[in-house]
């Protein structure tokens, strides 16, 4: 029996060490346990929700819905698209649910949650945390952008969706494999969500961008974008507090038209009591690390009450962006590109990247997109030239990419191009592209060329904020404002336009303002949302196509009640088991 | 042969006996005859002895035999080598007749089993043994290709024709979508693959292939076990061993394409005429260089030669072996070989009376030589490619002396330039050793604890001399700038540690075994890949890293785990009559998440041999029959070593701040791990009979399975609100079942000096998916990117085997050859679908759900790539010194998807098709030919979809082995100073009997939703040739 002993309690030792045994440390490869444990690593983790602007399925379906989807574009059914006949049925409201350009929409900006998510998952771990409250004051102010910035990025993946989709799931931070799918919530607590994200964000970025870091976005990214949201939720002609909120904001950073009295605090931004009632200040700051940046808070406050304070040392930040000379405006890329203060959110087009010069091909797929895809209708060419004159705008918003690429031939040089209106002719191009030339070699650099905010829209919100609020001059101040940066920076065409307007009553105001944010805004991916503000896309949509020439667009089955919604992809309805419902009519 | 010894024996003896029967008196005579029981013929030279004397006589040539005996009481014994010793009571009869049973060795031969050995005539698992002495004497290197039709249940699938391909194997049907390849233990150790394993060093090889006997290694045995025991020293003076063989080898066939001239007409009918020469390229037509044969440019006469030697030798205490081999082989096509060398040294002592100590190594290299195959092979291009190109870039000049086309245009046409383009090469060393010690604990318990160390390096590299096909191996005026090296560097550590305890006790009834161990392993994985373009030149000395010197770019990953698993067994037998066993393991991997480590994996055995009973011992013929039936659970761990883990890596590159002019990357994870994820689990039951009749002459045995699958991980698509959409975490939600029925019989008589030994097996397997998630969610598999088929091929579905074909049908039941004539529309009435693309002669595809348009949804199943059976036969014949082996194999019913179809049955602008394609395409003037119209226009319906005009019956019957050997009589190898000679000659894949209209019907399986897709596999060559055996 002795000899049975031994064996017996070998094994028993090696048993025992079993679970020590099994417990291999992965090697080279980062999981969640091990990642997020340095400000870099949070830094990486918010390039991830970034670089989902970057991606195709982004950049492509954006201007599909906010151009081809509005009364300014024509989107020619081609080979270019993947999916069949889908973008044309997009365009032309004969919209189902098993569109899978609808479905790319849904899908990238959730996909842009989940990578937001993912950071803010961890981004307050104690453990983390007392790393980097330990090693440096620096990195806890870097912690709070950080912070500021994935709140914001995720803010504006919802906003993206709740225009277009209505009241949406709400992902929880953690999400569970096993039952993924969440009911909708609805058009307010979407909204709500949206706030608190943008709002939070708001306090936690940075006030200005450093040189070194511009790009990300900023304080004043986070109180455009907010002034957005409020707009969006208000309706033309009805005075409520998202008017009044988003002309605060509005005097608060453009400063140049600002109100004193109507700048805000801090606690104007945030709303602690309605977007946080279960917590105090103290707690709030707590929570946010912010005690080191307690004086800020309570000088803001008392600077509030003495009727001089709004958020600190904002003449900085509003200094930071700024009208811009049109060709200037055209030509961003890195190399002026501190100096541009018009993108306050912008992201790099989804080609620029690699580190042969040949792969840097930034005109590649936008040239494909916009050559033989997009044209500007009829609406949008006689709105350019009708008896207000050709708006020199028209040269920059529309001409033929194909023929001349932008920086070779700037278009002031080829005036005739102006003439030029032929339906299967003229593209449009205004993604801000740069010439391949331009394009930093080895990779570095980066051209931002895809604005997905800038200045001017900020602009003319908040000239459409001040005449719902009862100022009728400076909206129009503001637009001829507008219009002097764009005397000084384009020659004109003809001798009947004017750079100046009058002023007016309300309806006059409102209308000027429309007509300017699609001047100046044509092509940038915004009218569709106009449109769904202003209430009547379908009637404004069918209105514009009546006398389009291109077949493409000459069916518009626009339904009221149904089309100012996308549907809800008929796949997510199926996966959820019916937990995410459609929206009505589809 | 075994006559040939007894001959020589007796021969000896009855000299012997003779001179030694004077010193006798007779007192009691007994004589009579020996025959055999097998054939009734006479047996010369069976000894006599009586029993307790060394009295004693053998028989003479007639079988008869007289003996004088001490007394009428007297017992004589009958022993004859080969058959069963008879002992008789003379009981005062003069005259004793006797019919001696050849013995099989059947009886007592020795299998290895998990963990253990057991008597064959003692199984009650379904096990396969594979005659190892046979593959090595076939020109194959690959271990498992040459394993291939010789054991029921067991589909080995060669993944190419080309030297050093892999083979993929399959027991007893295809368990999951995913890895599906068995597990290899080769002397203990558990090892990744046995490519490199020289057949010569085999001794002895089964297949485990029903859970009795595999599920004793618990989580990896759900897709079988194949457990490989090595040769060991053997006690006696040295011998030595040596065999070689040379062969050559080349196509057993190709496809008839069309030359020139051919193709001038091709070109004619599909255009309407010559007078549209599109480019430089068209009007080479007129060109007055002779024609070339793509296919003969870059083909050759292959050749392949093996050289194997080995030693080995011992005392009774100590044994050693020692073998080394070579290998060389070159492929039927330019550029293609494999170069492979191996040395293995065993040692095996006794340190005391209890305890033994072995120790073997090997180490093994292998060179290996590639074309390109899958997407972008070469024979696509030397198939498909015009035949009026020029071959060289001066036949671009010879019309007149004018550059005709440049000649970066005439190369990068060239697939002869093609083929040098790409330099593929690959090397393997492989380092091997295992030691144990044994240690005999009394009489019954036997402990012994062993360990192995296996380390893979695998470096492949690939050196592209442009990046465009153009290749200027000739020209002086080259362009280097696109050369590109890039590399990857592999490495595998492996290493087991065990611990095995057995015990054996057995009385007159009672058998008892039993058996336990605990193994450890652990496993590391490191991969490279590295690459530069810009070397300056293209001969050897530029293929390497340091010589280009642009656009560095690697990357890599490691992997690693550890695993923990204690088998155990009990066995237990009554008489040898009923037989019980349990097996059991419990494995753990860290592969899995903390929670989930744990799994175990019973299997349950009965056995019941009737022969023994005795209300059977009256009959005769009836010399053995068992029943066994099993049941029992094992697993599949081959997964995503990472899948429970929710990842965090590079995603994407970031402007974010245009910080420094640095880019930022983005780390983020793609999808979440799941951490509830566990192996694929295979509960599976056997019933077998084993029989033997007429005293082993007809042997074989009758299996029936079931195995069914759960828990197949799948990544199930979840809603695209969770941001995963495309990297959906992995699920264990999908379930398959296998089951079927195989059939062995063996057939062995001996005549003379004539005797026969055939085996046959039959193998029917059903495969079938019974779940895919709660949703029943498809699998799409097989994606094809070319021009017009570039789509997924196979679709995997509930109730429907794994990787059936999904396409369109082309609607041959309405209208003649699927093909829509105008006629249809009077004389039928018949609307085409879709009407507004299609034109008289275009294929019409039905139209399932009658929506009127052809779309996704009149897509269906139109092939299944799985055999309805396979088979093979084995023959060997002998005479006297004489041998003669035929070996068959085929399967049967299966479909392949013959991609190559595309442009031989077609016309798209610039490809060469088989001979009478234009006979046997539309037209006006030929209406009733099979194949749609030729045209060079955009074919708007798309004739050459996805559907089964690419379907073809894939069954086959090979002649795979054919060898005639002689062995050289005794007295002329004495001269040679040899033990023995024996030379043979031999043809392999020497026939093959098929419909299959391409290459060759055998297609490898890229993945199990990628089988039996044809774009152009390396093609089995058919090779000639003949070797030699040496024992000295």
């Amino acid at each position: 029996m002795k000899y049975i002993v031994i064996p017996i309690i070998l094994i028993l030792s090696v048993l025992t060490a079993c679970e020590k045994f099994l417990e291999v440390e992965l090697k080279g490869k980062s999981t969640e346990e091990n990642f997020y444990s340095t400000i870099n690593e949070f830094q990486l983790a918010l390039n991830a929700a970034y670089a989902v602007l970057r991606s195709s399925d982004f950049q492509n379906t954006l201007p599909l819905i906010g151009d081809a989807m509005s009364d300014d574009f024509i989107y020619q059914a081609s080979t270019y698209d993947n999916f069949g006949n889908d973008g044309l049925k997009l365009q032309n409201f004969n919209i189902t649910s098993d569109n899978n350009w609808v479905k790319n929409w849904y899908t990238v900006n959730y996909t842009g949650i989940y990578k937001a998510n993912q950071l803010l998952s961890h981004i307050n771990d104690e453990i983390r945390l007392r790393y980097i409250e330990n090693v440096y004051d620096e990195d806890l102010r870097r912690w709070q952008h950080i912070y500021g910035q994935v709140l914001f990025l995720r803010a504006y993946y919802y906003f993206n969706l709740v225009r277009t989709f209505g009241g949406v799931s709400l992902l929880p931070e953690v999400q569970d494999i096993d039952n993924p799918a969440i009911e909708r919530s609805s058009l307010e607590e979407t909204y709500f969500y949206i706030e608190k994200d943008l709002r939070t964000a708001c306090i936690l970025l940075s006030e200005y961008i450093p040189s070194e870091d511009y790009g990300e976005v900023s304080q004043y990214s986070g109180l455009s974008l907010l002034m957005k949201v409020l707009v969006t939720q208000a309706s033309q002609g009805v005075r409520s507090e998202y008017w009044e909120e988003a002309r605060n904001i509005g005097s608060t950073i453009l400063s140049n038209h600002g109100d004193p009295a109507s700048f805000l605090s801090y606690n104007d931004v945030l709303k602690l009591e309605k977007f946080y009632p279960d917590i105090t200040w103290d707690e709030w700051k707590e929570q946010f690390k912010l005690d080191s940046r307690l004086d800020e808070f309570e000088l803001s406050e008392m600077a509030k009450e003495n009727g001089s304070g709004v958020f600190q040392d904002f003449n900085t930040m509003s200094s930071k962006h700024g009208l811009v000379p049109w060709p200037e405006m055209l030509r961003v890329y890195y190399q002026n590109l501190t100096d541009n203060k018009e993108p306050i959110f912008s992201v790099l087009s989804m080609d620029a990247i690699g580190t042969d010069p040949s792969q840097i091909n930034l005109l590649n797929q936008m040239d494909d997109l916009y050559n033989t895809i997009f044209c500007p209708s009829k609406s949008l060419m006689d709105l350019m030239a009708n008896y207000e004159g050709i708006d020199p705008r028209n040269f920059y918003g529309c001409y033929s990419h194909n023929m001349q690429p932008i920086g070779y031939n700037p278009p002031e040089y080829n005036e005739y191009w102006g003439g030029v209106f032929t339906e299967n002719f003229q593209r449009f191009v205004k993604f801000f592209l740069i010439a391949d030339t331009e394009v930093p070699y080895g990779g570095g650099g980066s051209p931002r060329n895809i604005v997905l905010l800038r200045y001017s829209d900020v602009l003319l919100l908040y000239a459409e904020a001040l005449n719902e609020t009862g100022d009728r001059t400076t909206p129009i101040d503001i637009i001829n404002d507008i219009r002097a940066n764009l005397e000084t920076s384009i020659p004109k065409i003809d001798n009947i336009f004017k750079y100046t307007i009058s002023y007016g009553p309300y309806e006059y105001v409102r209308d000027r303002v429309r007509i300017e944010r699609r001047k100046e805004l044509a092509g940038e991916r915004v009218r569709y949302f106009d449109l769904l503000r202003y209430g009547n896309t379908g009637d404004i949509v069918t209105e514009a196509y009546k006398n389009e020439v291109a077949q493409s667009k000459q069916y518009i089955s626009f339904v009221k009640g149904v089309h100012e919604l996308l549907p809800i992809p008929q796949v997510e309805i199926e996966l959820s088991h019916g937990v995410i419902s459609q929206n009505p009519g589809y | 042969m075994k006559h040939i010894v007894c001959i020589f024996i007796c021969a000896f003896l009855i000299i012997h006996n003779n001179i030694a029967a004077f010193d006798y008196q007779d007192e009691f005579v007994v004589q009579g005859t020996a025959i055999s029981g097998t054939d009734n013929l006479a047996l010369i030279g069976v000894n006599i002895i009586e029993k307790g004397t060394s009295n004693g006589t053998i028989t003479d040539f007639e079988g008869h035999y007289t003996l004088s005996v001490s007394g009428p009481d007297a017992i004589i014994v009958f022993k004859y080598i080969g058959y069963k010793s008879h002992e008789i009571n003379v009981n005062g009869n003069s005259v004793i007749d006797v019919v001696l049973e050849e013995e099989i060795e059947v009886l007592d031969e020795v299998v290895v089993i998990g963990y253990g050995v057991q008597k064959k005539v003692d199984l009650i698992g379904a096990i396969s043994s594979i005659d190892t002495e046979e593959l090595n004497s076939i020109p194959v290197t690959n271990v498992a290709t040459a394993m291939q039709g010789r054991a029921a249940g067991v589909q080995i699938i060669q993944n190419s024709g080309a030297p050093g391909s892999d083979a993929s194997i399959r027991i007893r049907g295809t368990g999951t979508i995913n890895n599906s390849e068995p597990l290899y233990v080769v002397d203990g150790f558990i090892t990744e693959s046995i490519d490199l394993l020289n057949p010569a060093d085999i001794e002895d090889m089964q297949i485990l292939k029903d859970v009795s006997s595999s599920a004793i290694y618990g989580a990896r045995a759900a897709n079988g076990v194949i457990i490989i025991t090595t040769k060991r020293g053997k006690e006696g003076k040295l011998k030595i061993n040596f065999s070689s063989y040379w062969g050559i080898s080349d196509f057993w066939r190709q496809p008839d394409i069309m030359d020139k001239y051919q193709y001038k007409d091709l070109y004619e009918a599909s255009h309407g005429g010559l007078k549209l020469l599109n480019s430089a390229r068209d009007s080479l037509l007129f060109n007055d260089y002779a024609a070339e044969n793509w296919m003969d440019q870059i083909s050759r006469q292959g050749s392949i030669s093996k050289y194997n030697l080995q030693l080995s030798g011992g005392s009774e205490k100590s044994k050693y072996f020692f073998s080394g081999n070579y290998s060389n082989e070159d492929g039927i096509i330019q550029k293609a070989g494999q170069k492979r060398a191996s040395f293995r040294a065993g040692f095996e002592t006794e340190l005391s009376k209890n305890i033994t100590f072995n120790f073997s190594s090997v180490y093994s290299n292998n060179r290996r030589e590639r074309v390109t195959e899958g997407s972008d092979n070469i024979f696509q291009y030397a198939l498909g490619t015009e035949p009026h190109l020029p071959l060289q870039p001066e036949t671009a000049f010879n019309w007149y002396g004018d550059e005709l086309v440049s000649v970066e245009e005439a190369l990068s046409w060239n697939p002869y330039t093609r083929l040098w383009y790409a330099d593929l090469n690959g090397a393997t060393n492989q380092f091997r050793t295992n030691a144990e010690l044994k240690i005999k604990l009394g009489s019954s318990f036997l402990f012994s604890t062993r360990g192995g160390y296996e380390k893979t390096f695998r470096k492949y590299s690939d050196f592209r001399k442009r990046n465009d096909p153009a290749v200027y191996e000739y020209y002086d005026d080259i362009q280097f700038d696109d050369n590109t090296q890039s590399e990857v560097n592999e490495n595998h550590s492996k290493w087991q540690f065990e611990n095995i305890l057995s015990y054996n006790k057995s009385t007159m009834d009672h058998n008892i075994g039993m058996v336990t161990a605990i193994a450890l392993e652990g496993y590391g994985h490191n991969y490279v890949y590295s690459s530069k373009a810009l070397a300056p030149g293209y001969s050897e000395e530029f293929q390497s890293l340091g010589a280009a010197y642009l656009s560095p770019s690697t990357t890599g990953s490691q992997t690693n785990w550890t695993a923990v698993g204690i088998p155990f067994r009990f066995d237990y037998n009554f008489r040898h009559k009923y037989y019980f066993q349990f097996n059991f393991r419990a494995d753990a991997s860290s592969i899995f998440s903390e929670g989930n480590r744990w799994g175990f994996f019973p299997s349950l055995s009965t056995g019941w041999t009737l022969s023994q009973e005795d209300f059977l011992n009256d009959i005769d013929w009836l010399t053995h029959l068992k029943i066994r039936a099993n049941l029992g659970i094992s697993g599949n761990n081959r997964i995503d070593e990472f899948a429970s883990k929710t990842l965090i890596s590079y995603y994407d590159t970031y402007y974010v701040n245009g910080r420094n002019t640095l880019y930022s990357p983005a780390w983020s994870a793609r999808g979440m791990g799941n951490p509830n994820i566990l192996w694929e689990k295979t509960n599976a039951g056997n019933v077998g009979i084993d029989y033997g009749f007429f005293n082993y002459s007809l042997t074989g045995s009758i299996d029936a399975f079931i195995k069914n699958t759960s828990g197949m991980l799948l990544k199930l698509p979840m809603v695209l609100s969770s941001g995963m959409s495309g990297y959906e975490p992995w699920q264990n939600a999908g379930e398959v079942s296998n089951y079927g029925f195989e059939i062995t019989l063996g057939w062995k008589r001996n005549f003379g000096k004539f005797s026969m030994d055939i085996n046959a097996n039959f193998t029917k397997i059903n495969n079938i998916v019974t779940k895919l998630g709660e949703e029943g969610n498809p699998v799409w598999g097989g994606y094809m990117n070319n021009a017009n088929l570039n789509s997924y091929t196979t679709y995997t579905a509930v109730g429907h085997p794994i990787g059936m074909f999904y396409g369109w049908k082309i609607d041959r039941t309405k209208y003649n050859n699927g093909i829509w004539h105008e006629k249809d529309r009077e004389t039928l009435g018949l609307q085409p679908v879709p009407s507004e693309y299609t034109v008289p002669g275009d294929y019409i595809f039905m139209d399932l759900n009658a929506d009127n348009k052809i779309d996704e949804n009149d897509k269906t199943f139109i092939g299944n790539p799985n055999p309805d059976f396979s088979y093979g036969l084995n023959m060997n014949f002998s005479y006297a010194n004489l041998e003669l082996i035929i070996f068959f194999q085929g399967m049967q019913g299966n479909d392949l998807f013959n991609v190559q179809r595309y442009s031989f049955y077609g016309y798209h602008g610039s490809n060469n098709a088989v001979q009478g394609l234009i006979e046997d395409s539309y037209s006006l003037e030929n209406e009733e030919a099979p194949y749609p119209r030729l045209t060079n226009a955009i074919d708007y319906n798309q004739n050459y979809r996805v559907s089964d005009f690419y379907v073809e019956d894939g069954s086959y019957l090979r002649l795979k082995n054919l060898q005639l050997g002689y062995t050289l009589p005794k007295n002329v190898s004495t001269k040679l100073r040899v033990e023995n000679i024996k030379i043979y000659i031999g043809a392999y894949n020497l026939l093959t009997i098929t419909n299959y209209s391409g290459f060759d019907p055998e297609i490898g399986i890229e993945s199990n939703t990628f089988m039996g897709i044809d774009r152009g596999a390396y093609p089995q060559a058919r090779t000639f040739m003949g070797g030699i055996i040496l024992d000295l």
